[in-house]
C-alpha cells in the first residue's frame, strides 16, 4: 500500500433515502491513470465530491497519500435510513474542506465546468497559484511580494502555455469556445502544483479527433508534471486508450474492475450499458 | 393568581392581535419568496399604504364605500410593484432584484412623505371593530378578538385555495421548480401576479386591523411591522404558510411579554435576536424544506 | 519629447517660484498701506487718517479679516486719494488672495518637479504612477483653492465633504458586495460602532459632565487624540464583525442579507439601551467631540482608505475575494479557504465603514444611534449599484452625483415655484426625494450595471478603442 496515491474504502453516499454512491472502494497506485465509468447517474461525480471534501460521504474512509483525509460514519438519524452495503464502519470523523485537500496536491476539474465568469483566462489560471503565496495580508497590499507576485504571473503564463492558450490570454474566460474552456480549466488545475489530477469529464463536447488531441495531451502532462490522474469520462475511446485501469460504476455500486480489455470483455458492463455510450 | 392574570392579560391579547396582524403581512412576504426566491421589501410600505388609503378615503366617502376601494387600491398597488419593479428584472441576478425590491420600497416611502408632507394622519375609527370590549378584567379593542378569528379563517380559506383549485396547484408547481412549471405551459406572469395581489389584500387587511390598535399612520410605520412579518415568515420556514402564520403569532406574543416585564427597548431586538438564532441553528425555518445545490 | 517636457517644466518651476515669492512678499499690510496711502496724503484728510489707523488697529490685534474688509471700505471711500500703480495693484492682489496664491505657487513647483521626474522614467508602470501623483495633488490642491474662494460652509463644500465621506463608505460596501458577493445589509451598524467609538473617547472632558448629564457624566473621562479616536473606531467596528461573522458568513445570500440586517438593529438597539447609558448615553445624542472645518480633512482619510482598499484589490487578496463572487466552489477548489476570506472581507470592509461612521460623526457634529437605520445602509447601497459593483471608481463618482443630487442639484424641487402666474405642479417639499427614488429606479431598472460596470475609471480606456472579448450572458 506504500505506493498508492488514492484509497477510498466503502465509500457510501446517501441523500435522503436515495443511495448515490453504494460501497464503492478503489485503489490508484502513483502514476498511473485510472478512469471511473458507468451510465450517467451511476454516482461518479459524486464520489468525486466525497474525494475532494465538497460533502462527507455518509460513509467509509478516504487515504491520500497513505493520510486519512475523509472518514465519516452514519449518525443517530443517517443510521435508521442507512441502506448501504458495508456495515462495519471505523467511528471516525474526518473531513478536510476542498481548499485543504487542493493544498495537500489533488486537483480537480468540474463537470459543468466552473470558471470565474468575470474574469479573463489569465486571470483564472492566476488565481489558482495563490495557494502557493507565502504572504499574508500586509505584505500584499503593500507589494512588498513583489517577487512572489512574479513568479506566480510566471507560473500562470507556463501553465497557459501548456495547454496551448497562450494568444487568448486577455479574453474573458466565459467568451472561449467549450474546448478551450475545458482546457482552460485543466490549465487552472495544474496551477496549483498538485501531485494528482481528478478530471470530470474532461471530454464532454469534443468531437473525436479533439478527444485524440486530449488523450494524447494528458498523457504528456502524466508524464511531464509526474501526475496520478484518476478521471471520470463517457468517451469510452479516450478511456480505452489512456487508462492503466478502469472501474465500473452502475447505481452506485462496482461492478466490474480492470485492465481495459477485461473490462471491455465483461458482460456485466455490457448490460449496465446496452451497448457504447457515444456523447 | 388572579392579580398575575390581571396584570398580564392585556400584553398577551395585545400579543395575540398583533400576531395576527403581523401574520396578515407575513403571508405576502412568505408567498411571494416561495415562488420568486426574492424578498419584497417594499410590502412593508404597501401595508402603510393602505393604511394611507383608508384615511383619505373614508375622509370623503361612506365607510361601505371606502373600506372595499382601499382594499382595492392595495390590490392594485401590490400588482403595480411587481409589474414595474419585478417583472423586468426576472432574468437578472438574485442581486439585481433585491435592490430593485430595496428601491421601490424607498420609493414608496418617498412618495408616502410627499403626499402627505409627513405630518401623522389619524387612522379613521371602523365601527365595531373599535368598539372597547372587557374581558376578565382587561379592556380592550373588539379588534384584539376579531383579529385571530379572522387571521385563520382567511388562512384556512387560502389552503383551501392553494389545495383545491387550478390557480393554487399552478402556484405550488412554481414555487417548487420554475423553469419547469413555465415548460409545462402555466402562465408564469399569471400566478406570480396572483401571488401579489392575494398578499397585497391580505396585507390591506391586516393594516386595518393593525392601524385601528396603533391609530398614527406615518409613512415609516410600517417599516418595523413589515420587518417582524419578514422575520415571522423566515422564522416559519420561508415559503411556508403555516409556519408564517405561527412564527408571527410566536413573535407577536413575547414581543409583549418583554414588555411586560418591563424590557421595552427591547422588544423590537427581540425579533433580531429570534432571526440570527433561527438563521444560525435552522437557517431553513421550522417547516421551510432544505435545497441542495448539485455541484 | 524629454527635451520639452524638461524645458516646460523649467518654466512652471519659475512661474511657481514667482508666484510664491509674491505671496510670500505681499504678507505685511501695513508696509502695503504706506505703499498705497503715502504719508502725505494721509496727513491732509482727517477721515483718511482715522480709516487707516483702523486698519493698524485690527492688524496689531490680529484680526486680518477685518482689517482686509476695512482696506475695501477705504479703497471704496476715497478713490482718488490712494495711490495705485501696477506694483501696489499686484501686491494687494497677492494680499487679497494669498492663501491661494501660495497654495497655487506650491502646486505648481509640484507639478513641474513631477514633469522633470517623468521625462526620465522608461517604464509605463511608473509614468503611471506620477500621473496618479499629480492627479491627486491637483484634486487637494483644488479643493484647498476652491474653498477659500466659496467659503467652508458653502453648498460646494458641504456636497464635497459629505460626498468624500460617503464615497468612503460605499467603496467598503463595494469590497463586501461587490467584489467578494457576499450581500450584507449590516453596513449601517459598523458606521454607528464608529461614530459612538470616536465620539465617546474625543468629547472634550470638561464637557462629559454636560452632555452625560443623566448619567453622572460618563464612564470614559479622558480624550484620545483624532487620529487615534478614528483608528479605534475602526477596530471596533471590525472587531464587531469578526464577532458577527463567526455564525453569520456560512449562510445563503439571501439569509446573509437578514442576517446582517438583523444585526445592525440589534446593535441599534443596544446602543440606546438605559443600562448602558454611562458609556454610550442611552437614547440621548452624543456631542461636543472633535469635528472637523475643512474639506480637505475627509478627503485626506478617505482618499488614504480608498487607496488602501485600491491596493487590496488589485493584490493576490483581491483576486480571491473576486475568485468567491465568481464560483465559491471552484474558489475553495483552487485553495482559497471559504470562511478565512469572507470573515477576511466581512472584517475590513467593517474596518473602513466604521472609520466612515467616525467621519460622519465629525460631519454631522451629533451622533444620535436613533439615526442610524437600515435606511443608511440602502442609500449606501443604491450608490454602489450606481456606480457599478465591482468598480471602485464606480462608487466614488455615483457617491458624488448622489450627494450632490439630493442635497444640492434637486432641491429646486422642493420649493413651490412660480412662473409668473402659473404655480408649477408638483413642486413642493418632498418632491425631489420622489424624484430621485424614480432616478434610482431608472438605473436599477435599465442601467442594471451601474455607470462604471465592474470596470475602473483609466485614461487608456479612454483612448484606446473598444477590445474585442464580449460579455456573454
Amino acid at each position: 500500500m506504500a505506493d498508492s496515491m488514492l484509497k477510498l474504502n466503502n465509500i457510501t453516499m446517501q441523500f435522503g433515502g436515495v443511495i448515490a454512491v453504494d460501497d464503492f472502494s478503489i485503489v490508484v497506485k502513483q502514476n498511473e491513470i485510472v478512469a471511473i465509468i458507468g451510465p450517467n447517474g451511476a454516482g461518479k461525480t459524486t464520489a468525486f465530491n466525497c474525494v475532494t471534501g465538497i460533502y462527507p460521504p455518509t460513509s467509509g474512509q478516504v487515504f491520500f497519500e497513505n493520510r486519512l483525509i475523509v472518514s465519516n460514519y452514519p449518525n443517530k438519524k443517517m443510521k435508521a435510513l442507512y441502506a448501504g452495503g458495508n456495515k462495519n464502519f471505523p467511528k471516525e470523523k474526518v473531513c478536510l474542506t476542498p481548499d485543504k485537500i487542493t493544498r495537500l496536491g489533488m486537483a480537480r476539474t468540474f463537470q459543468n465546468i466552473r470558471l470565474f465568469k468575470s474574469q479573463t483566462v489569465f486571470e483564472n489560471v492566476l488565481i489558482a497559484t495563490h495557494l502557493h503565496q507565502k504572504c499574508n495580508l500586509f505584505s500584499a497590499v503593500f507589494r512588498l511580494n513583489h517577487q512572489q507576485e512574479q513568479a506566480a504571473r510566471k507560473h500562470a503564463m507556463d501553465m497557459l502555455e501548456v495547454v496551448g492558450l497562450l494568444e487568448v490570454k486577455d479574453e474573458l474566460a466565459t467568451s472561449l469556445p467549450y474546448g478551450q474552456q475545458r482546457r482552460l480549466e485543466i490549465a487552472r488545475a495544474l496551477a496549483t502544483k498538485p501531485k494528482m489530477l481528478l478530471l470530470d469529464e474532461p471530454a464532454a463536447g469534443m468531437n473525436p479527433q479533439e478527444t485524440a488531441e486530449l488523450a494524447q495531451f494528458i498523457r504528456q502532462i502524466k508524464e511531464r508534471f509526474r501526475l496520478t490522474v484518476l478521471l471520470i469520462e463517457h468517451h469510452m475511446d479516450l478511456v480505452m486508450s489512456i487508462s492503466d485501469r478502469i472501474y465500473v460504476l452502475d447505481f452506485g455500486r462496482l461492478i466490474a474492475h480492470g485492465t481495459p480489455e477485461q473490462v471491455q470483455d465483461d458482460p456485466k458492463v455490457i448490460a449496465a450499458y446496452l451497448g457504447e455510450d457515444e456523447e | 393568581m388572579y392579580d398575575f392574570i390581571s396584570a398580564n392579560l392585556p400584553y398577551l391579547l395585545a400579543g395575540i392581535s398583533v400576531g395576527g396582524q403581523y401574520a396578515m403581512i407575513a403571508i405576502g412576504y412568505t408567498m411571494v419568496y416561495g415562488i420568486l426566491r426574492l424578498i419584497n421589501f417594499a410590502h412593508g410600505d404597501v401595508f402603510t399604504a393602505a393604511a394611507y388609503a383608508m384615511v383619505y378615503m373614508n375622509a370623503t366617502m361612506p365607510l361601505y364605500l371606502s373600506l372595499p376601494l382601499t382594499i382595492l387600491f392595495t390590490v392594485i398597488l401590490g400588482y403595480s410593484v411587481e409589474r414595474i419593479a419585478y417583472k423586468p428584472l426576472r432574468s437578472a441576478p438574485r442581486m439585481s432584484i433585491m435592490i430593485s425590491s430595496i428601491g421601490a420600497s424607498y420609493l414608496l416611502q418617498n412618495l408616502m412623505w410627499y403626499i402627505t408632507s409627513g405630518l401623522a394622519r389619524q387612522y379613521p375609527t371602523i365601527p365595531w371593530i373599535s368598539k372597547t370590549v372587557t374581558i376578565f378584567t382587561a379592556t380592550t379593542k373588539m379588534v384584539t378578538l376579531v383579529t385571530p378569528v379572522l387571521t385563520l379563517v382567511l388562512v384556512l380559506l387560502l389552503v383551501q385555495l392553494i389545495n383545491h383549485t387550478k390557480i393554487g396547484m399552478a402556484m405550488r408547481a412554481v414555487s417548487k421548480d420554475f423553469e419547469t412549471s413555465r415548460l409545462m405551459g402555466i402562465k408564469i406572469n399569471k400566478v406570480i401576479s396572483v401571488t401579489f395581489m392575494i398578499g397585497s389584500f391580505l396585507a390591506a387587511i391586516g393594516s386595518m386591523l393593525y392601524f385601528t390598535n396603533y391609530t398614527a399612520v406615518v409613512p415609516t410605520a410600517g417599516a418595523m411591522p413589515g420587518l417582524k412579518a419578514f422575520v415571522a415568515a423566515v422564522f416559519g420556514g420561508i415559503g411556508s404558510i403555516p409556519g408564517a402564520v405561527i412564527g408571527a403569532f410566536i413573535i407577536g406574543i413575547v414581543e409583549n411579554i418583554i414588555k411586560a416585564v418591563g424590557l421595552t427597548t427591547f422588544s423590537d431586538a427581540f425579533t433580531f435576536a429570534l432571526l440570527i438564532f433561527i438563521l444560525i441553528f435552522k437557517p431553513t425555518g421550522l417547516f421551510g424544506e432544505v435545497i441542495h445545490e448539485k455541484v | 519629447m524629454k527635451v520639452f517636457k524638461i524645458i516646460l517644466s523649467l518654466l512652471l518651476a519659475i512661474i511657481a517660484c514667482l508666484l510664491i515669492f509674491f505671496s510670500i512678499n505681499a504678507l505685511d499690510l501695513s508696509a502695503l498701506l504706506k505703499e498705497i496711502v503715502p504719508l502725505e496724503t494721509m496727513q491732509q484728510d482727517a477721515g483718511l487718517e482715522k480709516a487707516v489707523k483702523r486698519i493698524n488697529d485690527c492688524l496689531a490685534d490680529g484680526n486680518q479679516n477685518r482689517a482686509l474688509r476695512s482696506l475695501n471700505r477705504l479703497l471704496d471711500d476715497y478713490p482718488d486719494k490712494v495711490h495705485l500703480d501696477v506694483q501696489t495693484k499686484l501686491d494687494l492682489f497677492f494680499y487679497r488672495n494669498n492663501k491661494v496664491m501660495l497654495t497655487l505657487g506650491v502646486y505648481v513647483l509640484f507639478f513641474s518637479a513631477a514633469l522633470a521626474v517623468s521625462a526620465f522614467l522608461k517604464q509605463q508602470k511608473h509614468q503611471t504612477a506620477v500621473l496618479v501623483a499629480i492627479l491627486v495633488a491637483s484634486l487637494y490642491a483644488g479643493i484647498y483653492i476652491v474653498e477659500d474662494l466659496v467659503g467652508v460652509n458653502s453648498m460646494l463644500m458641504t456636497v464635497l465633504k459629505k460626498g468624500a465621506i460617503y464615497a468612503l463608505l460605499a467603496v467598503s460596501m463595494n469590497l463586501l458586495n461587490g467584489f467578494t458577493g457576499l450581500f450584507s445589509l449590516g453596513q449601517a451598524g459598523f458606521m454607528l460602532v464608529g461614530a459612538y467609538t470616536y465620539a465617546i473617547f474625543t468629547i472634550e472632558n470638561t464637557s462629559r459632565a454636560q452632555v452625560y448629564q443623566y448619567y453622572q457624566g460618563g464612564l470614559v473621562q479622558f480624550t484620545l487624540p483624532t487620529l487615534v479616536a478614528i483608528l479605534l473606531a475602526g477596530l471596533a467596528a471590525a472587531f464587531f464583525a469578526f464577532l458577527i461573522g463567526l455564525p453569520v458568513l456560512r449562510l445563503k445570500s439571501d439569509y446573509l442579507a437578514i442576517a446582517t440586517l438583523g444585526f445592525a438593529e440589534i446593535i441599534r438597539a443596544v446602543l440606546q439601551y438605559d443600562g448602558l447609558g454611562r458609556i454610550t448615553n442611552g437614547s440621548n445624542l452624543l456631542r461636543k467631540f472633535t469635528t472637523f472645518n475643512t474639506a480637505l480633512f475627509p478627503f485626506a482619510v478617505s482618499g488614504i482608505c480608498i487607496a488602501l482598499i485600491a491596493l487590496l484589490i488589485h493584490s493576490t487578496y483581491g483576486r480571491s475575494f473576486k475568485a468567491i463572487r465568481d464560483d465559491e466552489v471552484a474558489a475553495e477548489a483552487m485553495g482559497i479557504n471559504l470562511f478565512v476570506y469572507k470573515q477576511l472581507a466581512f472584517v475590513i470592509s467593517s474596518f473602513f465603514a466604521g472609520i466612515g461612521g467616525a467621519l460622519l460623526a465629525m460631519y454631522q457634529t451629533t451622533v444620535q444611534a436613533a439615526a442610524f437605520t437600515s435606511a443608511m445602509t440602502y442609500e449606501i447601497l443604491l450608490i454602489v449599484v450606481i456606480g457599478g459593483m465591482g468598480s471602485i471608481s464606480g462608487s466614488i463618482l455615483a457617491s458624488f452625483l448622489f450627494i450632490a443630487s439630493s442635497e444640492w442639484w434637486l432641491r429646486f424641487l422642493d420649493n413651490v415655484t412660480y412662473i409668473g402666474t402659473f404655480k408649477v405642479p408638483f413642486f413642493r417639499s418632498g418632491f425631489r426625494m420622489v424624484v430621485f427614488s424614480v432616478i434610482i429606479m431608472v438605473v436599477v431598472l435599465f442601467y442594471r450595471k451601474g455607470i462604471m460596470g465592474d470596470k475602473e475609471f483609466s485614461l487608456k480606456s479612454l483612448m484606446e478603442p473598444r477590445k474585442g472579448g464580449k460579455r456573454r450572458g
